[in-house]
């Protein structure tokens, strides 16, 4: 790599990453001026708002400034542009519903810990090497802490706080020494690079048991992220002792951050070698078990809840369940699903899917209050708000129907691509196991529909309880009546939505020229050199 | 003629638009309903006096088409032949009858719209039975006049007896037409081109490639639905409860037309049947045995059209007798014997219902023969004519009953030989048989007559409202209302004349002509020859074998005897008021009781079949809901039973715990990776 | 015509909105919007219904406006297509669901007293539903339909339903869509193998691509059906679950008396008149049009559920008092008789059992409206408090009885049409099965009889108290009259004039059973080449009539 190579690929990188730069670059502003000058808090916030729109903007105008995959360290392939695309527009939702939640004198570091978070979430889906990946996990990890801290505070939320920090910095340190087998093994930290060695038919790892430490652990801390068994535990207690716009962004952001680097580092890396492989064979027998593992046991304790936030806190488990049989399949299908729905195009559009519903029904709950200004708690504070808060309760139907993957809600769509995508990812006797995961992920659904089923049958079969007031304004509003729009027409019109998905797809699987073949059996017994990396652009 | 044969359809649709006219328009036009549905009965007898003299043995109209659901193919096609224009013509005549009668009758009744319409529609039915050429077409009008006669039998509603017994009539001919649906089901697969047209059944190529089981098992189908349609052991207990309807309907549905619908469908199938002898001695068994516990039972009635139902059942049990002889040679005389006997117990029976109903309707809606007596002066139309129609129903020499239980009788008496001939091996139990009948037509002559002598002989007596007989007050109650006689509730309007009047004119005309039916049929058709010579016109007879019987002089001669001997015996009892039958009940008391109490079979149906039934109702409904539906509860609680006691356990909020938790799960995942 | 027929479909939703949107809407106004809604959308059914042509087998009115064959391109996928169209089996289950919703709007004329305009509202949307679903032609599309009736009759049922319904709602929506859910699965997995086993790997959801598609791909081991982990059996079963559970067979039928009971009487109508020929419907457009093999294979397991469920339903009617619970019952066992045909797959089975569906929908809703007549005046159906109907309303007995001898297949109304062929084309297939299917009519007979005995002869009777007088019973209205005689003239129609049906079901039929002998050819071949097997071991062959 010639000097002017390596400066043209950090210029590029640099540019790809100038959406991010930008948000953090407005997040340091904030929080430094917070203290000497006196700005309101919806200021703070539509400041916020501009720096997301500004983001928007220059994400689009990098759309096309594509780096070395070899040599850069972000990319700026369809997948990282539709993720982080589509992570800036939640943004405004999310901002929608927190934009009362902190206490004046803290919205600065409140909404600049948001934008930080918004970032590293960017930063994730565009990483193309493994410390930069570490770099946007924790730049999601460390805001969130912030913002469980910042807003309104009482014991339970300090519990709550606590439990989240050592907890994920326990899964940061799985992920990390995940990463460090991978890059022993490979010798580059280099997604592309180390998806193309492994597609390669040289022995990629030298001892199968690296791969396995490495996906293991790697998998293990990212199951924190997206809230899967085993590292599920935190999420009831934390949902429950946050404020709802924590928790709403709690059940959204970190489930994009997990699976977004679970396609890059792992699906990405490993699938090309497909289920014939020992190594790809294990992993997907370990996804399978988180899978099945983590949408049974969401589903079945969510039937116990009474608690709103708790229940939906299982309800998120569930659906890291349902996202797991997605990452299943894009592991046994390799770049061969991409025939039917793939793995990552089922997860990202399920992604999609549930940041509507989800944040919907977090922000629809959140909106509605008792008379004594506390916001809805338990599922029977919401009994009979079907009659007496109409459009609220509406929506909130639109939002769970959809998390119940009801059709032609959303959720349904989701639902149905991430099976596909099992059913389809394989074929020949391999394929029973996968077809058996879908079985189970529907009878899960079926189970987890009591749930949900049993919030609308309160807010419109019930009795009715106090009624409820609807807070937050117009922001709100907006913010949950997109939700519940959108819960709708994902399904109906959801041309470009699945279209970005699937390139997305295609383009976090492709292995840019990346054939690095042996010679074939006996023509040339001599030393092959150290595999050179032909590299070319896609 | 070929105008009228060609569209036969006329002969049931005449009375079918009679009906619908008497029952949607009349009443808004101002028409008797009782007119359109008289004319429509009476052209469709004029009709089939011209198909009648038309019958051909391969007579077919096709109508259009009906059903044709894939290979299930039924035209809407009539047969002209002997059989269906016997039949069509006897009727419509005793139809057209029927109606003249109930046009005085039903007067004043507010259903009277109603029941000229049922009446249509039942005539329709009927005359479209006999006519259909196809076993499904039949097996439709077959339902068709159990309908008529579940609406007729129920036509007043609000009596419980009557809305029980239209239940129990549907119900047991519906129990029949299984048999009959199942044989059309066998025949459809087992038959070429899957059609059911009769002279594709009845064909002998179709027969002979009969599989084995269906040889026997089709007929034995097509008997089971002869059983509760022309009310046979086991299946006749519908028929006596069916007199809860008005009169003219017990006269013409149960006795004279749809009862006959079984026997027709085993004259109709005889071929088929010919093929089982096996079969054909279960039909003339079963005959035997129900016209002979029917005797025994009549014996003791106290209600009179009781007696003639049971009396009907009996002599539907002869008309199976003489079917069931039709082994080998006979089974030409033996259908001549029997539809003959159907042809003239028609009349006969006929008339004795419509006498009945007469009485009945002179006494005010009292039928009971212990409440009334000597009624001869008042009431001599009907007498006599009942007297006239007890003689044919005795068997007494001229008159039409006389010709055709001799026939019967002696296709019986023949029968045994017959067996012999074709190597049927339980043919001679045809000869217990013919004593059996014998012994019947001994107690049919006694019930008779003492059915008449105790209506109008003897000193004279109304019906008062201080009889020991007489029903208790009706309780007014709204609680389990069928279990009573709610006489509140009988919304039948007449009564309001004066009680022990002879009938009006419309009512005794009938009878007149059927009185005059019923001496001089037998008289006309037997001896001349003249119906054995119609039934030749019939699709298949041709090659059934017809042997020639030396003509006897026992058979008649001892069967005169048997019956003149029931009517002294009855004479000596009945015809004065006295102890004589009270003693001789005392002194056979167990068999008087037996008899009286109906030897009890309903009460043994009820204690077993709808016992069992009831029983599986109940259990069934316990089984749903304990079982099926704590299934699914169960299985819906699984997942909650398994999240509350197993896995909500491990979200016990402690931090230390759930790191540990995590961990231990990954080195497990590790572990289980690694090394299986 | 494709558009008019998406627009067909979509017209009950527009009235819907209507109905949601318009504000201050006051009784009189929302049930003429709803009876308006529905009498188009009828007569736009009755529009197909003329132009259908009887001989075409293929669907018809299903050209898009892009030229392609099935539709619009929806969800984002070419392959998957917003595609309507009808042949002989949907278009009279179109057309019924237009009549029934028509119906029973009229029969709750007087009804709903509170939210009017939503319980109408929710009664359009479910006719979009119903009327999309028999229309799609993409699995897809079939799906969403699919589940997506439930929404509005939950609804129903739970906000316009007896005292129990919170349960009866709940029961009723999870349980079908947990049936469903497995039938996704199966949806899912016949796209899958046809995509990955057919010539060229063709991705298509359309049904008659896959219907066609699936009896020529090249996979013997779809063809093998001898063991119970067969893929095609698998996938039956998948299929199986959710259209069972709809149907609903014995024993999965628990939720239906349950929702019956506890629904409206507007409601009653159209689960039991269209709701549960979903199932029946799915089973023929996807388990015998797809999976003909399996069903065959599987037909002593059919027959036997359906049997039970024949004979069972008609003894649990027998137990019961409350009318309503009776008829319910009664569906059970009449829609045994449905798959019993179904599962003959024969053409005279499979006629039988499309009428059956449109007559069971007739009379079950006629008898559902007769008893909602009744309970809509005294606030009870249970029968020994209530009885002798006929004394009161004349009219109303000439109804129910003509209803219930319709249900006990008299000959010349409808049922009577459908049961016979049905059970004719089971006996060719098994005697025994018949004669257990045979004793199911008998107990049909009873139960209806026994309803009529106790509902409408014998002498009146009316709950004591309860609040009201007897004399202020309502009469008879003019809707109840115009819901059940329109009811009555189509059963009779189809009793005297069943070849008006019947000359549109058997091209579809003849059809399907095609479609059938060509998977099965394709079994021979296999069976052929697998010359180490006995050739018959492979595949089940029942002996059958002649198509």
């Amino acid at each position: 790599m010639t000097p002017e190579q390596a400066y043209q690929t950090v210029q590029q990188t640099l540019y790809v990453l100038a959406p991010e730069i930008l948000l953090v670059a407005v997040a340091i502003v904030m929080m430094t001026a917070s203290p000497f000058v006196k700005v309101a808090r919806k200021h703070w916030c539509a400041l916020a708002a501009a720096a997301l729109a500004a983001a928007v903007m220059v994400l689009s105008a990098t759309r096309h400034v594509d780096p070395d995959v070899y040599a850069a360290s972000a990319i700026n392939d369809a997948f990282s542009f539709y993720v982080r695309l589509f992570v800036l527009l939640s943004g405004f939702i999310m901002l929608g519903l927190a934009h009362r939640e902190p206490p004046e004198g803290r919205a600065a570091e409140f909404f600049g810990s948001f934008l930080m978070l918004e970032a590293g979430t960017m930063l994730t889906a565009s990483s193309n090497d493994l410390i930069l990946l570490f770099v946007g996990l924790e730049l999601v990890s460390i805001p969130t802490y912030l913002w469980l801290y910042l807003s309104r505070r009482s014991a339970a939320t300090r519990e709550a706080t606590t439990k989240y920090f050592f907890l994920s910095i326990f899964a940061s340190a799985l992920t990390l020494y995940g990463m460090t087998f991978l890059y022993g093994a490979a010798g580059t930290t280099n997604l592309k690079a180390l998806g193309a060695l492994t597609a390669s038919s040289i022995p990629y790892f030298p001892n199968m048991s690296l791969g396995i430490l490495a996906v293991v652990f790697v998998m293990g801390g990212l199951c924190f992220r997206i809230a899967a068994v085993p590292l599920h535990f935190y999420a009831p207690d934390v949902y429950q002792a946050s404020p709802l716009p924590v928790t709403a962004m709690l059940s959204w952001v970190p489930k994009v951050v997990g699976s977004a680097a679970m396609i890059r580092v792992l699906t990405a890396v490993l699938a090309s070698r497909q289920m014939g492989d020992p190594l790809v064979h294990k992993v997907v027998i370990l996804c399978w078990i988180i899978a099945v593992a983590t949408m049974t046991l969401g589903n079945m304790v969510g039937l116990l809840q009474t608690d709103l936030k708790r229940l939906l806190a299982y309800s998120s488990i569930a659906h890291a369940g349902y996202i797991m049989v997605g990452i299943t399949a894009a592991f046994a299908g390799g770049e061969k699903g991409i025939a039917f729905y793939h793995g990552v195009e089922a997860v990202l559009f399920y992604l999609v899917a549930y940041a509507f519903m989800t944040l919907g029904a977090f922000g629809l709950i959140q909106a509605l209050q008792t008379r004594d200004g506390r916001p809805a708690t338990s599922i029977y504070d919401l009994s009979g708000a079907g009659w007496s808060n109409r459009i609220p309760a509406f929506g909130l139907t639109i939002c769970l129907l959809s998390l119940l993957g009801f059709p032609p809600m959303a959720g349904f769509l989701g639902k149905f691509q991430i099976f596909s995508a099992a059913f389809a990812a394989v074929e020949g006797p391999e394929a029973f196991s996968l077809q058996l995961l879908a079985v189970i992920g529907m009878l899960n659904a079926a189970v987890g529909a009591f749930y949900y089923l049993r919030i609308i049958v309160l807010m419109y079969l019930g009795e009715p309880a106090e009624p409820l007031t609807a807070v937050g304004g117009w922001p709100v509003a907006l913010a949950t009546a997109t939700c519940a729009v959108m819960s709708i027409l994902v399904t109906i019109a959801s041309e470009p939505i699945s279209r970005a998905c699937h390139e997305a797809a295609v383009a976090s699987n492709a292995r840019p020229a990346a054939a690095i073949e042996l010679p074939p059996p006996g023509t040339a017994t001599a030393a092959v050199a150290p595999p050179a990396i032909r590299v070319a652009r896609d | 003629m070929g105008f009228f044969v060609d569209n036969i359809w006329l002969v049931p649709a005449c009375p079918l638009v009679g009906g619908l006219f008497a029952g949607f328009v009349a009443r808004r036009v101002k028409i008797d309903p009782f007119a359109p549905v008289a004319i429509g009965v009476g052209l469709a007898f004029l009709l089939s006096l011209a198909a009648y003299a038309a019958a051909d043995p391969e007579k077919t109209v096709v109508v259009s088409r009906w059903i044709e659901a894939g290979s299930f193919v039924v035209p809407l096609e009539f047969r002209v032949d002997g059989l269906s224009t016997l039949m069509l013509s006897m009727v419509t005549f005793i139809s057209f009858l029927v109606v003249v009668f109930a046009g005085g009758y039903m007067a004043g009744d507010p259903g009277y719209p109603r029941f000229f319409a049922e009446i249509g529609l039942f005539v329709f039915s009927m005359t479209g039975l006999v006519l259909s050429n196809n076993y499904v077409l039949t097996y439709a009008f077959w339902e068709g006049v159990g309908v008529c006669s579940y609406l007729l039998i129920g036509f007043w509603y609000a009596k419980p007896a009557a809305a029980a017994a239209a239940v129990k009539a549907f119900l047991v001919n519906r129990l029949g037409d299984i048999g009959f649906a199942l044989a059309i089901f066998w025949l459809w697969t087992v038959v070429p081109n899957h059609d059911l047209s009769y002279q594709n059944v009845l064909a002998d190529s179709t027969l002979q490639s009969l599989p084995e089981a269906a040889r026997w098992g089709i007929p034995l189908l097509l008997f089971w639905a002869a059983t509760a349609k022309s009310a046979q052991l086991p299946l006749y207990v519908w028929l006596p409860d069916a007199m809860e309807g008005p009169t003219p309907v017990s006269a013409l549905i149960h006795a004279a037309t749809m009862v006959t619908a079984g026997v027709y469908l085993i004259a109709r199938s005889t071929p088929l049947i010919a093929l089982s002898p096996e079969v054909q001695l279960l039909i003339a068994t079963i005959g035997c045995l129900t016209a002979l516990l029917a005797a025994l039972i009549a014996l003791t009635q106290n209600d009179l059209k009781r007696v003639m139902a049971y009396s009907t059942v009996s002599q539907l049990g002869y008309m199976f007798m003489a079917l069931g002889s039709g082994v080998g040679s006979l089974a030409r005389l033996a259908i001549v014997a029997g539809m003959f006997h159907l042809f003239t117990h028609a009349f006969f029976k006929a008339l004795l219902f419509l006498a009945s109903g007469s009485v009945m309707h002179s006494m005010g809606d009292v039928i009971d023969m212990r409440r009334f007596r000597g009624l001869r002066r008042r009431m001599p139309y009907t007498c006599w004519t009942f007297a006239l129609g007890a003689l044919a129903l005795a068997g007494i020499f001229p008159t039409a009953g006389f010709w055709s239980k001799d026939e019967v009788l002696v296709a019986l008496g023949a029968a045994p030989h017959a067996s012999r001939e074709i190597g049927f091996g339980m043919g001679w139990l045809y000869g217990p048989l013919y004593w059996l009948a014998m012994l019947t037509a001994f107690l049919t002559a006694f019930y008779t007559f003492r059915a008449f002598f105790m209506t109008f002989w003897g000193p004279e007596k109304l019906p008062g409202p201080d009889d020991p007989e007489a029903p208790p007050a009706p309780v007014a109650a709204h609680d389990h209302g069928h279990d009573h006689e709610d006489h509140a509730a009988d919304a039948h309007g007449h009564g309001h004349h004066e009680i022990g009047l002879e009938s009006p004119a419309i009512m005794t005309y009938p009878m007149i002509v059927l009185a005059a039916g019923a001496l001089l049929v037998g008289l006309l058709f037997g001896p001349t020859g003249l119906f054995e010579g119609h039934l030749e016109h019939t699709l298949g007879f041709e090659s059934l074998p017809a042997a020639g019987h030396a003509f006897t002089w026992t058979t008649p001669i001892v069967s005169t005897i048997v019956a003149l001997a029931g009517i002294a015996l009855a004479f000596v009892m009945y015809a004065e008021p006295s102890d004589l039958p009270a003693r001789v009940a005392a002194a056979v008391r167990p068999l008087y009781r037996a008899s009286l109490n109906k030897f009890h079979v309903d009460e043994i149906y009820d204690g077993t079949v709808m016992a069992l039934l009831r029983g599986f109702t109940l259990g069934s409904r316990i089984f749903d809901v304990k079982v099926i539906g704590g299934l699914v509860q169960g299985v819906a609680n699984v997942p909650w039973a398994a999240a509350k006691d197993v896995l909500a356990k491990y979200q016990n909020g402690l931090i230390q715990f759930y790191a540990a938790a995590s961990a231990l799960s990954v080195a497990v995942l590790l572990w289980l990776l690694l090394f299986t | 015509m494709a558009t008019l027929l998406a627009l067909t479909v979509f017209l009950p939703l527009i009235g819907a909105l209507a109905l949601v949107l318009l504000p201050n809407l006051d009784k009189e106004a929302s049930r003429s919007i709803a009876l308006w809604t529905s009498l188009v959308t009828f007569a736009f059914c009755l529009l197909f219904l003329v132009s259908f042509e009887p001989d075409v087998t293929a669907p018809q009115f299903a050209a898009g406006p892009d030229g392609g064959p099935y539709g619009w391109s929806w969800l984002g996928r070419p392959d998957v297509r917003f595609a309507l169209g009808l042949d002989g089996i949907s278009i009279w289950l179109f057309v019924l669901t237009g009549l029934l919703s028509v119906v029973s709007v009229l029969v709750s004329w007087e009804v709903a007293s509170e939210r009017v305009a939503l319980f109408y509202a929710f009664l359009l949307l479910l006719e979009t539903g119903l009327l999309g679903l028999f229309a799609a032609l993409d699995v897809v599309l079939f799906y969403v339909f699919f589940e997506f009736t439930l929404i509005p009759l939950f609804f129903n049922i739970g906000i316009w339903g007896g005292p129990d319904r919170r349960r009866a709602s709940i029961y009723f929506f999870l349980y079908t869509l947990a049936g469903g859910l497995l039938t996704l699965l199966g949806v899912i997995a016949i796209v899958v193998v046809h995509m990955q086993y057919s010539p060229g790997h063709v991705l298509t959801f359309s049904i008659p691509e896959l219907t066609r598609g699936l009896a020529t791909i090249e996979w013997d081991e779809w063809y093998r059906v001898d063991s119970w982990t067969s893929p095609q059996i698998l996938i039956f079963l998948l299929l199986f679950a959710g259209f069972a559970i709809k149907v609903p067979l014995f024993p999965f039928h628990t939720w239906l008396p349950l929702a019956h009971v506890e629904a409206p009487t507007a409601g009653s109508i159209l689960l039991a008149g269209v709701l549960l020929k979903l199932g029946a419907y799915g089973l023929i457009r996807f388990n015998l049009a797809m999976t003909p093999l399996a069903a065959q294979a599987l037909y002593p397991f059919l027959a036997a559920l359906c049997v039970v469920g024949i004979i069972y339903g008609a003894l649990t009617a027998l137990a019961q008092t409350d009318m309503k619970r009776l008829v319910a019952y009664s569906s059970v066992s009449h829609m045994g008789f449905v798959v019993l045909g179904l599962a003959a797959m024969s053409a005279t089975g499979i006629n039988g059992a499309v009428i059956q569906m449109v007559n069971h929908g007739l009379t079950t809703g006629a008898l559902f409206a007769c008893v909602g007549v009744l309970y809509h005046r005294y606030h009870t159906r249970d029968m020994n408090v209530l009885g002798g109907s006929w004394v009161k309303f004349p009219v109303l007995a000439f109804f129910f009885i003509y209803s219930a001898l319709g249900s006990a297949a008299l000959p010349g109304l409808n049922g009577f049409i459908g049961e016979f062929p049905i059970l004719a084309a089971t006996f060719a297939v098994s005697p025994w099965t018949c004669a257990g299917a045979v004793v199911g009519m008998i107990l049909g007979a009873f139960y209806l009889m026994v309803l009529l005995w106790r509902a409408v002869f014998g002498p009146l009777r009316e709950p004591a108290g309860d609040g009201h007088e007897h004399a202020e019973v309502a009469p008879f209205g003019w809707f109840e009259g115009a819901a059940l005689g329109s009811l009555a003239v189509v059963i009779l129609c189809i009793g005297i004039l069943p070849e008006v049906f019947f000359s549109r079901i058997r091209p579809a039929a003849a059809e399907l059973t095609r479609v059938v002998e060509r998977q099965e050819q394709a079994a021979f071949k296999v069976a052929a080449r697998a010359a180490a097997a006995p050739a018959g071991a492979s595949v089940t062959m029942l002996s059958r009539d002649a198509r």
